[in-house]
Protein backbone atom coordinates (compact mmCIF):
# COMPACT_ATOMS: atom_id res chain seq x y z
CA UNK A 1 0.00 0.00 0.00
CA UNK A 2 1.62 3.23 -1.14
CA UNK A 3 0.39 6.75 -1.62
CA UNK A 4 0.93 8.50 -4.91
CA UNK A 5 1.81 12.07 -5.80
CA UNK A 6 2.23 13.99 -9.03
CA UNK A 7 3.18 17.45 -10.24
CA UNK A 8 2.98 19.04 -13.66
CA UNK A 9 4.87 22.28 -14.37
CA UNK A 10 3.37 24.19 -17.26
CA UNK A 11 2.61 27.57 -18.83
CA UNK A 12 -1.00 26.98 -19.77
CA UNK A 13 -3.46 29.52 -18.32
CA UNK A 14 -6.21 27.44 -16.77
CA UNK A 15 -8.27 30.57 -16.17
CA UNK A 16 -8.72 30.75 -19.93
CA UNK A 17 -9.57 27.09 -20.35
CA UNK A 18 -10.71 25.15 -17.32
CA UNK A 19 -11.36 21.86 -19.14
CA UNK A 20 -8.10 20.18 -18.02
CA UNK A 21 -9.02 20.83 -14.38
CA UNK A 22 -12.53 19.53 -14.87
CA UNK A 23 -11.27 16.38 -16.58
CA UNK A 24 -8.89 15.75 -13.70
CA UNK A 25 -11.68 16.26 -11.15
CA UNK A 26 -13.90 13.86 -13.06
CA UNK A 27 -11.20 11.23 -13.17
CA UNK A 28 -9.92 11.51 -9.61
CA UNK A 29 -12.69 12.94 -7.46
CA UNK A 30 -15.96 11.74 -8.96
CA UNK A 31 -16.33 8.87 -6.48
CA UNK A 32 -15.73 10.94 -3.37
CA UNK A 33 -18.84 11.48 -1.29
CA UNK A 34 -17.60 14.55 0.51
CA UNK A 35 -15.33 17.12 -1.09
CA UNK A 36 -14.05 20.47 0.07
CA UNK A 37 -12.44 23.37 -1.69
CA UNK A 38 -9.82 25.64 -0.26
CA UNK A 39 -9.22 28.82 -2.21
CA UNK A 40 -6.32 31.23 -1.91
CA UNK A 41 -7.69 34.44 -3.38
CA UNK A 42 -5.64 37.03 -5.24
CA UNK A 43 -7.07 39.63 -2.86
CA UNK A 44 -5.13 39.80 0.40
CA UNK A 45 -7.54 37.87 2.55
CA UNK A 46 -7.90 34.34 3.81
CA UNK A 47 -10.77 32.02 3.17
CA UNK A 48 -11.96 29.03 5.14
CA UNK A 49 -12.38 25.66 3.44
CA UNK A 50 -15.91 25.14 2.19
CA UNK A 51 -17.98 22.49 0.46
CA UNK A 52 -16.84 21.92 -3.11
CA UNK A 53 -19.07 23.86 -5.50
CA UNK A 54 -17.82 23.03 -8.94
CA UNK A 55 -19.51 25.70 -11.03
CA UNK A 56 -18.97 28.48 -8.53
CA UNK A 57 -15.29 27.57 -8.25
CA UNK A 58 -14.85 27.44 -12.03
CA UNK A 59 -16.43 30.88 -12.34
CA UNK A 60 -13.96 32.27 -9.80
CA UNK A 61 -11.10 30.67 -11.73
CA UNK A 62 -12.33 32.24 -14.97
CA UNK A 63 -12.66 35.63 -13.29
CA UNK A 64 -9.00 35.42 -12.21
CA UNK A 65 -9.99 35.80 -8.57
CA UNK A 66 -7.78 33.00 -7.30
CA UNK A 67 -4.04 32.61 -6.91
CA UNK A 68 -4.45 28.89 -6.23
CA UNK A 69 -6.95 26.38 -4.95
CA UNK A 70 -7.20 22.85 -3.65
CA UNK A 71 -10.10 20.46 -4.09
CA UNK A 72 -10.15 17.26 -2.14
CA UNK A 73 -11.35 15.23 0.78
CA UNK A 74 -11.79 17.11 4.08
CA UNK A 75 -8.75 17.45 6.33
CA UNK A 76 -10.46 15.33 8.95
CA UNK A 77 -10.41 12.22 6.74
CA UNK A 78 -7.66 9.65 7.31
CA UNK A 79 -4.44 9.98 5.29
CA UNK A 80 -4.98 6.69 3.42
CA UNK A 81 -8.27 7.94 1.99
CA UNK A 82 -7.13 11.49 1.32
CA UNK A 83 -7.19 12.91 -2.19
CA UNK A 84 -6.23 16.44 -3.22
CA UNK A 85 -5.99 18.15 -6.57
CA UNK A 86 -4.17 21.47 -6.35
CA UNK A 87 -3.93 24.13 -9.00
CA UNK A 88 -1.57 27.12 -8.92
CA UNK A 89 -3.09 29.79 -11.14
CA UNK A 90 -0.62 32.57 -10.43
CA UNK A 91 3.13 32.04 -10.15
CA UNK A 92 4.10 31.96 -6.49
CA UNK A 93 7.87 32.48 -6.35
CA UNK A 94 9.74 35.51 -7.62
CA UNK A 95 11.53 33.29 -10.13
CA UNK A 96 8.24 31.99 -11.57
CA UNK A 97 6.75 35.48 -11.58
CA UNK A 98 9.76 36.86 -13.41
CA UNK A 99 9.96 34.01 -15.92
CA UNK A 100 13.17 32.52 -14.52
CA UNK A 101 11.68 29.29 -13.21
CA UNK A 102 11.14 27.65 -16.57
CA UNK A 103 7.42 27.38 -15.90
CA UNK A 104 4.67 29.59 -14.51
CA UNK A 105 2.05 27.26 -13.09
CA UNK A 106 1.80 23.96 -11.29
CA UNK A 107 -0.82 21.30 -11.06
CA UNK A 108 -0.44 18.80 -8.24
CA UNK A 109 -2.17 15.64 -7.12
CA UNK A 110 -1.83 13.54 -3.95
CA UNK A 111 -3.68 10.35 -3.09
CA UNK A 112 -3.46 8.19 0.01
CA UNK A 113 -2.76 4.48 -0.31
CA UNK A 114 -6.38 3.34 -0.02
CA UNK A 115 -7.50 5.99 -2.49
CA UNK A 116 -4.86 4.76 -4.97
CA UNK A 117 -5.99 1.17 -4.48
CA UNK A 118 -9.61 2.04 -5.13
CA UNK A 119 -8.84 3.81 -8.39
CA UNK A 120 -5.84 1.79 -9.54
CA UNK A 121 -2.53 3.55 -10.25
CA UNK A 122 -2.96 2.97 -14.00
CA UNK A 123 -6.18 4.97 -14.18
CA UNK A 124 -4.60 7.79 -12.16
CA UNK A 125 -1.69 7.87 -14.61
CA UNK A 126 -4.15 7.86 -17.52
CA UNK A 127 -5.86 10.91 -16.05
CA UNK A 128 -2.52 12.68 -15.54
CA UNK A 129 -1.37 11.90 -19.07
CA UNK A 130 -4.68 13.19 -20.46
CA UNK A 131 -4.19 16.34 -18.40
CA UNK A 132 -0.60 16.63 -19.65
CA UNK A 133 -1.85 16.43 -23.23
CA UNK A 134 -4.00 19.45 -22.46
CA UNK A 135 -1.60 21.62 -20.43
CA UNK A 136 1.59 20.74 -22.35
CA UNK A 137 3.90 20.38 -19.35
CA UNK A 138 7.51 21.48 -19.47
CA UNK A 139 8.24 18.89 -16.79
CA UNK A 140 6.48 16.71 -14.30
CA UNK A 141 6.61 13.64 -12.11
CA UNK A 142 4.46 10.84 -10.72
CA UNK A 143 5.92 9.19 -7.63
CA UNK A 144 5.07 6.82 -4.78
CA UNK A 145 5.23 8.21 -1.22
CA UNK A 146 4.69 6.90 2.30
CA UNK A 147 1.64 9.06 2.94
CA UNK A 148 -0.71 11.38 1.10
CA UNK A 149 0.58 14.29 3.19
CA UNK A 150 4.16 13.55 2.15
CA UNK A 151 3.01 13.08 -1.47
CA UNK A 152 1.39 16.52 -1.35
CA UNK A 153 4.52 18.06 0.15
CA UNK A 154 6.75 16.46 -2.50
CA UNK A 155 4.40 17.47 -5.29
CA UNK A 156 4.21 21.10 -4.17
CA UNK A 157 7.61 21.59 -2.55
CA UNK A 158 5.84 22.87 0.54
CA UNK A 159 6.41 21.62 4.08
CA UNK A 160 4.73 20.98 7.39
CA UNK A 161 3.75 17.95 9.43
CA UNK A 162 6.63 15.85 8.08
CA UNK A 163 9.45 13.82 9.58
CA UNK A 164 12.94 15.35 9.47
CA UNK A 165 13.93 13.04 6.64
CA UNK A 166 10.80 13.84 4.67
CA UNK A 167 11.30 17.54 5.30
CA UNK A 168 14.88 17.34 3.93
CA UNK A 169 13.62 15.66 0.77
CA UNK A 170 10.93 18.28 0.27
CA UNK A 171 13.50 21.08 0.68
CA UNK A 172 15.69 19.43 -1.96
CA UNK A 173 12.73 19.21 -4.31
CA UNK A 174 11.81 22.86 -3.74
CA UNK A 175 15.34 24.10 -4.46
CA UNK A 176 15.55 21.78 -7.50
CA UNK A 177 12.36 23.07 -9.10
CA UNK A 178 12.74 26.70 -7.99
CA UNK A 179 14.56 27.51 -11.19
CA UNK A 180 13.94 24.40 -13.22
CA UNK A 181 14.78 26.06 -16.51
CA UNK A 182 15.16 23.51 -19.28
CA UNK A 183 15.83 20.66 -16.90
CA UNK A 184 13.47 17.89 -15.92
CA UNK A 185 12.24 17.22 -12.43
CA UNK A 186 13.19 13.70 -11.41
CA UNK A 187 13.50 11.14 -12.62
CA UNK A 188 10.76 9.54 -10.59
CA UNK A 189 8.60 6.45 -11.14
CA UNK A 190 6.77 8.48 -13.77
CA UNK A 191 8.56 11.38 -15.49
CA UNK A 192 7.15 13.92 -17.94
CA UNK A 193 9.47 15.30 -20.58
CA UNK A 194 8.87 18.44 -22.61
CA UNK A 195 9.40 18.49 -26.38
CA UNK A 196 12.85 20.05 -25.91
CA UNK A 197 13.86 17.21 -23.59
CA UNK A 198 12.71 14.63 -26.12
CA UNK A 199 14.65 16.38 -28.84
CA UNK A 200 17.75 16.64 -26.68
CA UNK A 201 17.56 12.93 -25.87
CA UNK A 202 17.50 11.98 -29.55
CA UNK A 203 13.80 11.64 -30.17
CA UNK A 204 11.07 9.36 -28.97
CA UNK A 205 12.25 6.28 -30.82
CA UNK A 206 15.54 6.38 -29.04
CA UNK A 207 13.82 6.97 -25.70
CA UNK A 208 11.58 3.97 -26.31
CA UNK A 209 14.53 1.76 -27.17
CA UNK A 210 17.14 2.92 -24.71
CA UNK A 211 15.49 4.43 -21.64
CA UNK A 212 14.71 1.01 -20.14
CA UNK A 213 11.26 2.25 -19.09
CA UNK A 214 8.32 -0.15 -18.98
CA UNK A 215 6.04 2.56 -20.35
CA UNK A 216 6.80 5.34 -22.81
CA UNK A 217 3.87 7.47 -23.96
CA UNK A 218 4.00 10.19 -26.54
CA UNK A 219 2.33 13.46 -25.53
CA UNK A 220 0.36 15.72 -27.87
CA UNK A 221 2.84 18.61 -27.66
CA UNK A 222 5.81 16.42 -28.59
CA UNK A 223 6.81 15.58 -25.04
CA UNK A 224 6.69 12.15 -23.47
CA UNK A 225 5.70 10.31 -20.32
CA UNK A 226 8.16 7.68 -19.12
CA UNK A 227 7.33 5.14 -16.44
CA UNK A 228 10.02 2.94 -14.94
CA UNK A 229 7.82 -0.05 -14.02
CA UNK A 230 4.26 -1.14 -14.65
CA UNK A 231 3.18 -0.50 -11.07
CA UNK A 232 4.30 2.19 -8.61
CA UNK A 233 5.00 -0.28 -5.79
CA UNK A 234 7.24 -2.54 -7.89
CA UNK A 235 10.48 -3.27 -5.96
CA UNK A 236 12.43 -2.51 -9.12
CA UNK A 237 11.55 1.21 -9.03
CA UNK A 238 14.71 2.34 -7.18
CA UNK A 239 17.13 0.45 -9.43
CA UNK A 240 15.19 1.59 -12.48
CA UNK A 241 15.42 5.22 -11.32
CA UNK A 242 19.21 5.03 -11.12
CA UNK A 243 19.41 3.60 -14.62
CA UNK A 244 16.93 6.15 -15.98
CA UNK A 245 18.85 9.00 -14.33
CA UNK A 246 21.89 7.99 -16.36
CA UNK A 247 19.87 7.94 -19.55
CA UNK A 248 18.28 11.32 -18.76
CA UNK A 249 21.49 12.99 -17.57
CA UNK A 250 21.61 15.38 -20.58
CA UNK A 251 18.36 16.98 -19.42
CA UNK A 252 18.94 16.87 -15.67
CA UNK B 1 -79.82 19.06 46.92
CA UNK B 2 -83.38 20.04 45.79
CA UNK B 3 -84.42 16.40 45.85
CA UNK B 4 -83.18 15.97 49.41
CA UNK B 5 -85.25 18.96 50.68
CA UNK B 6 -88.46 17.68 49.02
CA UNK B 7 -87.96 14.32 50.59
CA UNK B 8 -87.59 15.87 53.99
CA UNK B 9 -90.92 17.77 53.60
CA UNK B 10 -92.71 14.61 52.53
CA UNK B 11 -91.29 12.75 55.49
CA UNK B 12 -92.37 15.47 58.00
CA UNK B 13 -95.94 15.55 56.63
CA UNK B 14 -96.24 11.78 56.83
CA UNK B 15 -95.12 11.62 60.44
CA UNK B 16 -97.69 14.25 61.52
CA UNK B 17 -100.62 12.26 59.91
CA UNK B 18 -99.57 9.02 61.54
CA UNK B 19 -99.11 10.52 65.00
CA UNK B 20 -102.63 11.96 64.88
CA UNK B 21 -104.26 8.67 63.78
CA UNK B 22 -102.20 6.48 66.05
CA UNK B 23 -103.01 8.29 69.26
CA UNK B 24 -105.70 5.71 69.80
CA UNK B 25 -104.06 2.75 68.20
CA UNK B 26 -101.89 0.18 69.70
CA UNK B 27 -98.17 0.89 69.97
CA UNK B 28 -97.38 -2.11 67.77
CA UNK B 29 -99.22 -0.58 64.85
CA UNK B 30 -97.44 2.71 65.47
CA UNK B 31 -94.10 1.01 65.39
CA UNK B 32 -94.97 -0.75 62.14
CA UNK B 33 -96.09 2.47 60.46
CA UNK B 34 -93.15 4.48 61.74
CA UNK B 35 -90.68 1.86 60.67
CA UNK B 36 -92.36 1.67 57.27
CA UNK B 37 -92.20 5.40 56.87
CA UNK B 38 -88.59 5.52 57.88
CA UNK B 39 -87.86 2.77 55.41
CA UNK B 40 -89.66 4.66 52.62
CA UNK B 41 -87.88 7.87 53.51
CA UNK B 42 -84.51 6.13 53.70
CA UNK B 43 -85.10 4.59 50.35
CA UNK B 44 -86.06 7.91 48.78
CA UNK B 45 -83.15 9.80 50.34
CA UNK B 46 -80.63 7.10 49.32
CA UNK B 47 -81.95 7.14 45.78
CA UNK B 48 -81.36 10.92 45.46
CA UNK B 49 -77.81 10.75 46.85
CA UNK B 50 -77.04 7.86 44.53
CA UNK B 51 -78.40 9.81 41.62
CA UNK B 52 -76.17 12.79 42.55
CA UNK B 53 -73.23 10.47 42.94
CA UNK B 54 -73.89 8.89 39.56
CA UNK B 55 -73.96 12.29 37.97
CA UNK B 56 -70.67 13.24 39.61
CA UNK B 57 -69.22 9.90 38.56
CA UNK B 58 -70.04 10.78 34.97
CA UNK B 59 -68.39 14.16 35.47
CA UNK B 60 -65.37 12.36 36.81
CA UNK B 61 -65.26 9.98 33.84
CA UNK B 62 -65.20 13.00 31.55
CA UNK B 63 -62.41 14.65 33.55
CA UNK B 64 -60.52 11.37 33.74
CA UNK B 65 -60.64 11.12 29.98
CA UNK B 66 -59.48 14.74 29.81
CA UNK B 67 -56.64 13.85 32.15
CA UNK B 68 -55.59 11.09 29.75
CA UNK B 69 -55.60 13.61 26.90
CA UNK B 70 -53.53 16.08 28.95
CA UNK B 71 -51.11 13.33 29.85
CA UNK B 72 -50.61 12.54 26.17
CA UNK B 73 -50.32 16.20 25.35
CA UNK B 74 -47.71 16.80 28.04
CA UNK B 75 -45.85 13.71 26.82
CA UNK B 76 -45.78 15.08 23.29
CA UNK B 77 -44.76 18.51 24.50
CA UNK B 78 -41.88 17.11 26.55
CA UNK B 79 -40.80 15.10 23.52
CA UNK B 80 -40.80 18.28 21.44
CA UNK B 81 -39.00 20.24 24.07
CA UNK B 82 -36.41 17.47 24.33
CA UNK B 83 -35.82 17.77 20.61
CA UNK B 84 -35.35 21.51 21.05
CA UNK B 85 -32.92 20.85 23.84
CA UNK B 86 -31.00 18.42 21.63
CA UNK B 87 -31.28 20.85 18.75
CA UNK B 88 -30.14 23.63 20.98
CA UNK B 89 -27.15 21.58 22.08
CA UNK B 90 -26.41 20.67 18.45
CA UNK B 91 -26.63 24.31 17.45
CA UNK B 92 -24.25 25.22 20.21
CA UNK B 93 -21.82 22.49 19.15
CA UNK B 94 -22.12 23.48 15.52
CA UNK B 95 -21.53 27.09 16.45
CA UNK B 96 -18.45 26.34 18.53
CA UNK B 97 -17.16 23.92 15.91
CA UNK B 98 -17.50 26.58 13.24
CA UNK B 99 -15.72 29.07 15.46
CA UNK B 100 -12.99 26.57 16.28
CA UNK B 101 -12.55 25.67 12.62
CA UNK B 102 -11.87 29.23 11.64
CA UNK B 103 -8.43 30.43 10.76
CA UNK B 104 -8.12 33.42 13.02
CA UNK B 105 -5.66 36.23 12.73
CA UNK B 106 -4.46 37.67 15.98
CA UNK B 107 -6.00 41.09 15.33
CA UNK B 108 -8.53 40.07 12.78
CA UNK B 109 -11.76 42.06 12.68
CA UNK B 110 -12.97 39.70 9.97
CA UNK B 111 -12.87 36.67 12.27
CA UNK B 112 -14.74 38.64 14.94
CA UNK B 113 -17.35 39.52 12.36
CA UNK B 114 -17.65 35.90 11.20
CA UNK B 115 -17.94 34.71 14.81
CA UNK B 116 -20.64 37.28 15.51
CA UNK B 117 -22.46 36.27 12.37
CA UNK B 118 -22.26 32.57 13.25
CA UNK B 119 -23.59 33.27 16.73
CA UNK B 120 -26.44 35.43 15.48
CA UNK B 121 -27.50 32.79 13.01
CA UNK B 122 -27.50 30.11 15.70
CA UNK B 123 -29.44 32.39 18.05
CA UNK B 124 -31.98 33.12 15.34
CA UNK B 125 -32.54 29.45 14.58
CA UNK B 126 -32.95 28.60 18.26
CA UNK B 127 -35.23 31.58 18.85
CA UNK B 128 -37.63 30.52 16.11
CA UNK B 129 -37.85 26.98 17.47
CA UNK B 130 -38.11 28.38 21.00
CA UNK B 131 -41.07 30.59 20.05
CA UNK B 132 -42.93 27.58 18.64
CA UNK B 133 -42.30 25.44 21.69
CA UNK B 134 -43.28 28.16 24.18
CA UNK B 135 -46.53 28.72 22.31
CA UNK B 136 -47.21 25.01 22.66
CA UNK B 137 -46.23 25.14 26.34
CA UNK B 138 -48.66 27.99 27.04
CA UNK B 139 -51.57 25.99 25.61
CA UNK B 140 -50.70 22.77 27.42
CA UNK B 141 -50.12 24.62 30.69
CA UNK B 142 -53.53 26.40 30.44
CA UNK B 143 -55.42 23.21 29.77
CA UNK B 144 -53.64 21.33 32.56
CA UNK B 145 -54.34 24.10 35.06
CA UNK B 146 -58.02 24.13 34.06
CA UNK B 147 -58.18 20.37 34.59
CA UNK B 148 -56.65 20.77 38.05
CA UNK B 149 -59.38 23.27 38.98
CA UNK B 150 -62.20 21.15 37.54
CA UNK B 151 -61.00 18.11 39.45
CA UNK B 152 -60.78 20.05 42.70
CA UNK B 153 -64.29 21.42 42.22
CA UNK B 154 -65.58 17.90 41.54
CA UNK B 155 -63.87 16.64 44.68
CA UNK B 156 -65.70 19.32 46.72
CA UNK B 157 -69.06 18.35 45.19
CA UNK B 158 -68.53 14.71 46.09
CA UNK B 159 -67.57 15.67 49.64
CA UNK B 160 -70.89 17.52 49.91
CA UNK B 161 -72.88 14.34 49.32
CA UNK B 162 -73.94 13.04 52.75
CA UNK B 163 -72.14 9.95 53.89
CA UNK B 164 -75.22 7.76 53.95
CA UNK B 165 -74.97 4.02 54.08
CA UNK B 166 -76.44 3.55 50.62
CA UNK B 167 -73.72 5.62 48.90
CA UNK B 168 -70.99 5.58 51.48
CA UNK B 169 -68.78 3.08 49.79
CA UNK B 170 -69.23 4.46 46.26
CA UNK B 171 -68.75 8.00 47.49
CA UNK B 172 -65.50 7.07 49.22
CA UNK B 173 -64.31 5.22 46.14
CA UNK B 174 -65.09 8.14 43.82
CA UNK B 175 -63.45 10.57 46.19
CA UNK B 176 -60.37 8.41 46.30
CA UNK B 177 -60.19 8.23 42.50
CA UNK B 178 -60.62 11.99 42.18
CA UNK B 179 -57.93 12.73 44.75
CA UNK B 180 -55.55 10.36 42.99
CA UNK B 181 -56.26 12.03 39.65
CA UNK B 182 -55.68 15.44 41.23
CA UNK B 183 -52.30 14.23 42.49
CA UNK B 184 -51.41 12.90 39.05
CA UNK B 185 -52.48 16.15 37.41
CA UNK B 186 -50.43 18.12 39.91
CA UNK B 187 -47.42 16.00 39.01
CA UNK B 188 -48.11 16.59 35.33
CA UNK B 189 -48.26 20.32 35.95
CA UNK B 190 -45.04 20.28 37.97
CA UNK B 191 -43.36 18.34 35.16
CA UNK B 192 -44.39 21.03 32.72
CA UNK B 193 -43.04 23.77 34.96
CA UNK B 194 -39.75 21.94 35.51
CA UNK B 195 -39.33 21.34 31.82
CA UNK B 196 -39.93 24.99 31.06
CA UNK B 197 -37.34 26.07 33.60
CA UNK B 198 -34.77 23.60 32.20
CA UNK B 199 -35.54 24.68 28.66
CA UNK B 200 -35.14 28.34 29.53
CA UNK B 201 -31.75 27.66 31.08
CA UNK B 202 -30.51 25.77 28.02
CA UNK B 203 -31.86 28.40 25.67
CA UNK B 204 -30.05 31.15 27.51
CA UNK B 205 -26.82 29.34 26.66
CA UNK B 206 -27.21 30.09 22.98
CA UNK B 207 -29.43 33.15 23.06
CA UNK B 208 -26.96 34.99 25.20
CA UNK B 209 -24.05 33.12 23.67
CA UNK B 210 -21.50 35.89 23.89
CA UNK B 211 -21.63 35.49 27.65
CA UNK B 212 -21.47 31.74 27.40
CA UNK B 213 -17.98 30.74 28.57
CA UNK B 214 -17.74 27.95 25.98
CA UNK B 215 -18.54 30.30 23.13
CA UNK B 216 -16.30 32.98 24.48
CA UNK B 217 -13.45 30.45 24.76
CA UNK B 218 -14.01 29.29 21.18
CA UNK B 219 -13.98 32.87 19.94
CA UNK B 220 -10.66 33.52 21.61
CA UNK B 221 -9.05 30.11 21.00
CA UNK B 222 -7.78 30.69 17.46
CA UNK B 223 -6.37 34.08 18.35
CA UNK B 224 -4.60 32.66 21.40
CA UNK B 225 -3.14 29.77 19.38
CA UNK B 226 -1.80 32.17 16.77
CA UNK B 227 -0.18 34.34 19.43
CA UNK B 228 1.36 31.26 21.08
CA UNK B 229 2.70 29.86 17.82
CA UNK B 230 4.01 33.23 16.74
CA UNK B 231 6.12 33.65 19.86
CA UNK B 232 9.25 32.27 18.18
CA UNK B 233 8.73 33.92 14.77
CA UNK B 234 11.31 36.40 13.52
CA UNK B 235 8.58 38.38 11.81
CA UNK B 236 4.83 38.06 12.13
CA UNK B 237 1.82 39.51 10.35
CA UNK B 238 4.00 41.42 7.88
CA UNK B 239 1.67 43.44 5.69
CA UNK B 240 2.18 42.49 2.02
CA UNK B 241 0.11 43.01 -1.09
CA UNK B 242 -0.73 39.29 -1.02
CA UNK B 243 -1.83 39.35 2.64
CA UNK B 244 -0.30 38.92 6.07
CA UNK B 245 1.76 35.76 6.53
CA UNK B 246 1.50 34.44 10.08
CA UNK B 247 5.21 33.94 10.55
CA UNK B 248 8.59 34.35 8.86
CA UNK B 249 11.88 32.75 9.93
CA UNK B 250 15.39 33.72 8.80
CA UNK B 251 17.21 30.50 9.70
CA UNK B 252 20.55 29.52 8.16
CA UNK B 253 19.77 28.00 4.75
CA UNK B 254 16.22 27.54 5.88
CA UNK B 255 14.31 30.78 5.45
CA UNK B 256 10.62 30.08 5.51
CA UNK B 257 7.14 31.51 5.52
CA UNK B 258 4.83 29.69 7.90
CA UNK B 259 1.05 29.68 7.97
CA UNK B 260 -0.90 28.40 10.97
CA UNK B 261 -4.25 26.72 10.55
CA UNK B 262 -6.50 24.66 12.80
CA UNK B 263 -6.24 20.91 12.22
CA UNK B 264 -9.75 20.93 10.78
CA UNK B 265 -8.45 23.06 7.90
CA UNK B 266 -5.41 20.85 7.39
CA UNK B 267 -1.77 21.06 6.41
CA UNK B 268 -2.33 21.06 2.66
CA UNK B 269 -4.42 24.22 2.93
CA UNK B 270 -1.92 25.82 5.31
CA UNK B 271 0.92 25.02 2.89
CA UNK B 272 -1.05 26.48 -0.03
CA UNK B 273 -1.74 29.67 1.89
CA UNK B 274 1.94 30.01 2.85
CA UNK B 275 2.98 29.49 -0.76
CA UNK B 276 0.90 32.49 -1.78
CA UNK B 277 3.26 34.88 0.05
CA UNK B 278 6.59 33.60 -1.30
CA UNK B 279 7.20 36.12 -4.10
CA UNK B 280 6.17 39.09 -1.95
CA UNK B 281 8.28 37.96 1.02
CA UNK B 282 11.32 37.49 -1.24
CA UNK B 283 11.07 41.07 -2.47
CA UNK B 284 10.06 42.62 0.85
CA UNK B 285 13.06 41.19 2.69
CA UNK B 286 15.60 41.20 -0.15
CA UNK B 287 17.79 43.76 1.62
CA UNK B 288 17.02 42.69 5.15
CA UNK B 289 20.26 41.77 6.88
CA UNK B 290 18.78 38.56 8.28
CA UNK B 291 17.74 37.44 4.81
CA UNK B 292 21.02 38.51 3.23
CA UNK B 293 23.03 36.59 5.80
CA UNK B 294 20.93 33.45 6.16
CA UNK B 295 18.75 32.67 3.16
CA UNK B 296 19.84 30.86 0.03
CA UNK B 297 19.69 33.15 -3.01
CA UNK B 298 18.20 32.63 -6.43
CA UNK B 299 19.82 33.56 -9.76
CA UNK B 300 18.72 37.18 -9.27
CA UNK B 301 20.17 37.34 -5.78
CA UNK B 302 16.75 37.30 -4.13
CA UNK B 303 16.49 35.36 -0.88
CA UNK B 304 14.66 32.06 -1.27
CA UNK B 305 11.92 31.24 1.25
CA UNK B 306 10.13 27.94 1.54
CA UNK B 307 6.45 27.63 2.35
CA UNK B 308 5.42 25.72 5.46
CA UNK B 309 1.99 24.89 6.85
CA UNK B 310 1.62 24.19 10.55
CA UNK B 311 -1.57 23.02 12.17
CA UNK B 312 -2.76 23.20 15.75
CA UNK B 313 -5.51 21.10 17.29
CA UNK B 314 -8.75 22.90 16.71
CA UNK B 315 -10.80 23.51 19.85
CA UNK B 316 -13.79 21.23 20.16
CA UNK B 317 -17.33 21.93 21.33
Amino acid sequence: MTALGAALYHDCSLAEDTRPIEALWDALLADEASLQQFCVPVAPRKEAPSTFRREQLLQRVKRDELASFLVGTPATIGDADAVTVGVVLQPSTAAAQEGRAGYRYRLDVALGAAAVNRRGAASIVDALVACANAVKPRAGVVFPADTASFAHALATGTRGGLTEEQDRRVKDVFYAVYELGDKIRGPEWGTFLGPHHVAKLGGLDRIEKESGCAVVRRLAHGGAYLQITGTHDDPGVDAGRTALAMFLSPVM
Amino acid sequence: MTRTVLCRQRRDGGVMVHLHLLSKLKSAVVVVVVVGCVLVFGKLAGADARSDLESLKRDFERLKSEYDSRKNEVGKYVENSRSLRAFDKDEMEKLIKAMCGQDVERDDDESDRVNKDLRERAVDTVRRKWDDITREWDGVEDRTERLQNDLKSLRDKVKYIPEEDAVKSDRASLLDQIVRTIDETDRLYAKLQDDFRALSNVKEGVMYGANNPKIRAAMEYGKRKHVEMQSSCHEKETVLSSGRPDCIYFLKDDCKVVEFKPSTVGESAARSQAERYLGDVQRYFKEDKRAVENCRKDSSGLPIFLAEGKTYYACTP
